[in-house]
């Protein structure tokens, strides 16, 4: 006897016989997916969410494909975040999201570009910034010419070194004033990031290590805290990196 | 739920095993481990029969398994047998319905009350046990039961017999009587077997199951009908007791044996008889042979015999013997020369016969292929005529659920794949630069929501119907 079932005339209905049996809600009238207004926004939330993920796989492959110029890239990137950041603020979206691995794998989501931007939170340009006119150094040490970035005109990169130095003053008084919570310092280390892009492109000894720390902050809860060591770590991360951009501006 | 099986069963549980069983200890370990755990179950041996024909005395565990469907417990009468050869063969499990109760088959139940699973029919002799086995019935019991109560107060015969059978107190009477019973039972079945016709009786004699000597001998003289046609001196003999049963199942086979020793007495005797023949034969040519003998020392016969008569008829014998003897070599060559060629002939003979028999099967039975090739091809015709008259149908409608939210279902879980597909489509528009930006990430957004509240919706139905565990 190999028959794992018992052979029946209409197996079709066997199955469906007792699936009728399992089954938890009235079969003969359509399902529908909430009742009351609440479940809607919820789910309604939750659908704009992957929405926002199934947009930025597609704005991801077109910058690497080069469909899309870097600003646009920029532009349409930091809003997407912005706005699943906004999202995932509400308590019960949050609640039923949970966190984005559950939510992949409860709804059969792919999409890896896309994920992986959102566990690093900010947009490739930021991640690996890239001059408006040639490509940086560190990027192709074997190119025959490769001409120092174009000296910024004055006014603006003073104004922008001026923002820069003063994000990191803020984010280092942040850190010694005990300031441990993700959501209080990761806006300020994205802005000290976005403000050093400004002032220019070139790398840095601690940039890197500034993205490191950004993306650790990223992956962790609003209210998840650093522990001591990592504070001050990062403290001491910092504060080399603002030693290395000074000497970089002159 | 685990309760000391009694210490009298384990040691008629031990002895039955040892009779037939493969593997007794495994088989021992595990029918112990399953009456610890269910008490509603009871073992006893049986007769039973095949759908080959084949009958057998088999252990099996008869009772009740509780089981909860919807908040209520049921406990459903089954039989689970345990062939002789396991754990390498798979036990199988019957329903076993009351007179009040309907078999409902299903997923896993047949019209007979078999019960299939696949941890049945992928039973591995190392992992599958008797105690999961038993779990998983009650658990696939619990969601599709297999009984119903019956409307009307019809009872069948079948299920009366287990009526009665369930209501007998005392297992351990049965069991003994059960046992005794069983040596005969096997003696009893042996002769017999070679006749197909064994089969019905010995159904109808299973389920009679008061174990009562009247009722034995009263089958005992049903099957003996059957071995008439062979042996017509075989039924008096089998209706005595059952201990001159013995020399019944003596008497057929002796009573072919004559018939086998006659028929190879019969080719020696041709040769002997064909070897005679040529004697005659040789003598009657003898006195054509040497014509030059005198015939002039022939005297009148009253004569009594003259001496140079008799010499000279001695000379003639001794002449002729000499003759003879020269020839007989040869002529016993020609003789077996001719014989072997006989042979030969006789054998190309019958060779050809079965081949001209053979092709004569042959040539009937590709008429009967034709003939029937040809209706199956005057069918096919007729059919495909019928389904060109049809005409086209509606592939939309070609595939239905049975219900309303199946039906949604599908619906739902097309336009999830139809939309991944469209955004994929829009994704290459993009890459080739016929949409811009703008249009392509508002038209993205739309669809990816409308997508995921399908998705969400497919999976709440999956899990609500209780496809999902």
């Amino acid at each position: 006897m190999a028959q794992p079932y018992a052979p029946t005339q209409y197996s079709s209905v066997s199955f469906a016989s007792s699936t009728a049996l399992r089954s938890r809600i009235p079969l003969d009238e359509e399902a529908r997916l909430f009742r009351t207004s609440a479940q809607r926004d919820l789910y309604e939330s939750l659908a704009e969410i992957y929405a926002i993920i199934v947009t930025l796989d597609f704005v991801e492959k077109a910058y690497v494909k080069d469909t899309i110029s870097q600003q646009e890239y920029t532009h349409v990137c930091s809003r997407l975040l912005a706005q699943y950041s906004t999202i995932l603020k509400s308590a019960e979206v949050a609640a039923e999201f949970k966190d984005l691995d559950s939510f992949r794998a409860q709804y059969d989501i792919e999409y890896p570009s896309a994920i992986a931007r959102l566990r690093v939170g900010i947009p490739a340009t930021v991640e690996h910034p890239v001059s408006k006119q040639q490509e940086p150094e560190s990027y192709f040490p074997s190119q025959s010419s490769t001409p120092k970035p174009a000296p910024p005109s004055t006014a603006s990169s003073a104004r922008a070194a001026a923002d820069a130095t003063g994000n990191f003053i803020t984010f280092m008084d942040a850190l010694k004033l005990n300031y441990k919570a993700k959501d209080q310092l990761h806006p300020l280390l994205g802005e000290l990031m976005t403000s050093l892009n400004a002032v220019s492109t070139q790398d840095f000894d601690g940039r890197a290590k500034i993205v490191e720390w950004l993306i650790k902050l990223n992956s962790m809860k609003a209210t998840d805290e650093i522990s001591d060591d990592q504070a001050r770590q990062l403290l001491f991360d910092i504060d080399h990196a603002y030693k290395a951009f000074y000497k970089m501006l002159g | 739920m685990a309760r000391p099986v009694p210490q009298q069963t384990l040691e008629w549980l031990h002895r039955v095993l040892l009779q037939e069983y493969r593997d007794v200890n495994r088989t021992y370990s595990d029918s112990v481990q399953l009456l610890q755990s269910y008490p509603s179950l009871s073992p006893r041996t049986s007769v039973h029969t095949h759908e080959t024909g084949k009958s057998q005395l088999l252990l099996n565990f008869h009772g009740t398994l509780p089981t909860r469907f919807q908040s209520a417990v049921y406990n459903i009468p089954i039989c689970i047998w345990i062939p002789h050869e396991y754990p390498q063969a798979a036990p199988f499990v019957f329903i076993t319905p009351t007179a009040t109760m309907n078999i409902r088959p299903g997923n896993h139940v047949d019209t007979n009350g078999r019960v299939y699973h696949p941890f049945l029919s992928y039973w591995n002799a190392a992992q599958s046990t008797l105690v999961p086995l038993a779990g998983l019935l009650c658990e696939v019991f619990g969601q599709e039961p297999p009984v119903y109560g019956k409307p009307q107060q019809q009872q069948l015969p079948q299920q009366q017999a287990f009526a009665p059978y369930q209501q007998q107190n005392g297992l351990q009477q049965q069991q003994q009587q059960q046992q005794a019973y069983a040596p005969d039972m096997i003696s009893f079945n042996q002769p017999p077997a070679q006749q197909v016709q064994y089969a019905t009786p010995a159904p109808q004699y299973e389920q009679q199951q008061p174990y009562q000597h009247p009722a034995y001998q009263q089958a005992l003289q049903a099957p003996p009908h059957v071995p008439a046609p062979p042996s017509s001196q075989a039924p008096p003999l089998v209706q005595a007791l059952p201990a001159q049963a013995y020399p019944a199942q003596a008497y057929p086979p002796q009573a072919l044996a004559p018939q086998l020793a006659a028929p190879p007495q019969a080719p020696p005797q041709a040769p002997p008889h064909y070897s005679i023949q040529h004697q005659p034969d040789l003598i009657d040519e003898q006195p054509a042979a040497p014509s030059p003998v005198r015939v002039s020392t022939d005297p009148a016969p009253s004569l009594p015999p003259h001496p140079e008569q008799s010499r000279l008829l001695m000379q003639v014998s001794h002449v002729l013997q000499k003759k003879a003897d020269e020839a007989a070599p040869a002529m016993k060559k020609q003789i077996n020369q001719l014989q072997s060629s006989l042979d030969m002939l006789s054998r190309a003979d019958s060779s050809l016969n079965r081949e001209l028999s053979e092709l004569e099967r042959v040539s009937e039975g590709s008429l009967r292929n034709t003939s029937i090739l040809g209706e199956r091809i005057a069918k096919a015709k007729s059919k495909t005529e019928e389904a060109k008259a049809r005409g086209e149908v509606n592939v939309d409608e070609m595939v239905c659920a049975e219900s309303v939210v199946f039906n949604q279902l599908y619906e739902l879980t097309a336009d999830d794949l139809a939309i991944e597909d469209t955004i994929y489509v829009l994704g290459k528009a993009l890459d080739r630069e016929r949409v811009g930006l703008d249009v392509f990430l508002k038209h993205v957004r739309t669809l990816a929501r409308e997508q995921f509240l399908k998705r969400a919706l497919v999976r709440k139905i999956a899990e609500d119907t209780g496809m999902r565990r």
